[in-house]
């Protein structure tokens, strides 16, 4: 009997479905899969920890009125596809703070306003016009921190300390529509922690 | 009974298609409800064990759980789950088992698969460090697919998940169609309550009105029943398995089917 409803068709099924999925899923998470990081919502834990935590409930995606928490796609990976991530392509993180009081599992834990870091922004110098020609400023302008300020010859330039990552910079960015070609993306834009140096030439 | 409009299905319906729409309230008006995968009480024993840690909300919602288990057993599975409306819309039949005389046989493990894949999503959470069995929750993959959809058009970013989430659940559904009887932690969840004591909202037959307990046969009940349950002769299971869906009460001839708080008590 227990032989039989092991070796019947649909628990192979499920059993070669669970473990493909399992070993694929499973062998990410434990090749580090904290490795890959994400821009996380203000106040998420480390990604390894996030991961724990988060159930997708998608609460802090339907509460953001800014629309720039956003599920990540299955291309993020298995564990991580789902689960919500920020990106300022059309608008920027007013700190809010909503999404940390709807987290029901304790994925995102409140923090006040100033400890905010959700990345850091970092110059695209081929996309940035003000590389090129000088005379935009509008990163300058916009960032609530002052953390973008002009360098000798008028280039914007990141002070680390200042930048929270609001995406204030990235979401105003007006390189894409300035430039002709179609590639050029944003100038200015936010990274994960830990990621900002690899844009550093 | 045909033609008629207030019937317990229909009732089902339309809470399923309110929970939806509540849903999409909720991302339009920015409530922050959330979807069920906030409340539910197996992805909270899996979260509770990949990150060793409970908070306030989580604990509330899991006796919260425990409080409905116990008062209504499965009602959620039928009343409130997105995949047994997907199973209804896609025709998709439900029986599980049993006929009338088959109730007492000794199915083997079967009845324990659904506790054991409770136990072991809880474990595999703790070791891959993450909620395991939220990955193929044909609930997860529902809502997942939901906001996949929301992402395209606030955002206007496609992902894969748009076709591979709704054929995960086809084959989970059109594959596997005992899934909510031996497979789903969470409908296991639920069903423990029953196995401890039974739940106080169950059905019954009338004595005076129901045919079989007159001496006629009819079992009408048990056939339109998606666990196989006659109302006259509940087994012993019934208690657990019984998801108060009230098919039963929709379809008896004779309107001998009750409803309420320990009704048809042997």
């Amino acid at each position: 009997m227990f032989l039989k409803t092991v070796f019947s068709r649909r628990f192979f099924l499920l059993f070669s479905f669970g473990a493909a999925f399992s070993l694929f899923s499973g062998r990410k998470a434990f090749s580090g899969s904290g490795s890959r990081r994400f821009l996380r919502p203000p106040g998420s834990l480390p990604e390894k920890d996030f991961l724990a935590r988060c159930v997708k409930c998608q609460k802090c995606v339907q509460v953001c009125h800014m629309r720039v928490i956003m599920p990540l796609p299955l291309s993020a990976g298995i564990p991580a596809a789902g689960t919500p991530a920020v990106s300022y392509k059309n608008g920027y993180c007013d700190l809010c703070m909503k999404c940390v009081d709807v987290c029901p599992s304790g994925a995102i834990r409140p923090i006040e306003k100033e400890e905010t870091a959700i990345g850091a922004a970092v110059i695209i110098k081929e996309s940035c016009v003000a590389w090129d020609w000088s005379g935009c400023v509008v990163c300058v302008e916009r960032c609530p921190l002052k953390a973008v300020e002009l360098d000798g010859m008028k280039r914007p330039c990141i002070i680390k300390e200042k930048c929270n990552g609001c995406g204030e910079c990235e979401a105003a960015c007006p390189a894409p529509a300035l430039r002709s070609s179609k590639k050029g993306g944003k100038g200015i834009i936010v990274v994960p922690w830990g990621e900002e140096g690899e844009y550093e030439r | 009974m045909k033609g008629k409009v207030f019937t317990f299905g229909n009732l089902r319906l339309a809470v399923m298609v309110m929970l939806f729409a509540a849903l999409i309230f909720g991302t339009v008006k920015y409530t922050g409800t959330g979807t069920l995968c906030a409340y539910c009480p197996a992805g909270i024993l899996q979260v509770a064990s990949a990150s060793l840690s409970v908070t306030l909300f989580m604990l509330v919602c899991l006796i919260c759980a425990a409080i409905i288990a116990l008062l209504f057993g499965r009602a959620f599975c039928s009343w409130g789950c997105p995949t047994s409306f997907l199973r209804r819309v896609f025709g998709v039949k439900h029986r599980v088992s049993v006929s009338p005389g088959e109730a007492g046989k000794p199915a083997g493990l079967k009845p324990y698969y659904a506790y054991m894949v409770l136990a072991a999503s809880a474990a595999g959470s703790f070791f891959a460090g993450f909620p395991v069995f939220c990955l193929f929750c044909p609930i997860d993959l529902f809502f997942g697919f939901i906001f996949a959809v929301h992402r395209l058009f606030v955002s206007y970013q496609p992902g894969w998940e748009l076709l591979i989430f709704p054929a995960v659940i086809a084959a989970e559904i059109f594959l596997f169609r005992k899934w909510c009887a031996y497979i789903c932690p969470i409908g296991a969840f639920f069903k423990l309550a029953g196995k401890i004591a039974a739940p106080f909202v169950r059905i019954g037959a009338d004595k005076a009105s129901c045919a079989v307990l007159n001496g006629r046969s009819c079992h009408i009940c048990a056939a339109s029943c998606g666990e196989g349950i006659s109302a006259p002769h509940r087994p012993a299971s019934a208690a657990s398995d019984c998801t108060l869906c009230l098919n039963c009460k929709d379809k008896c001839p004779n309107g001998a089917v009750r409803a309420g708080f320990k009704a048809g008590k042997r």
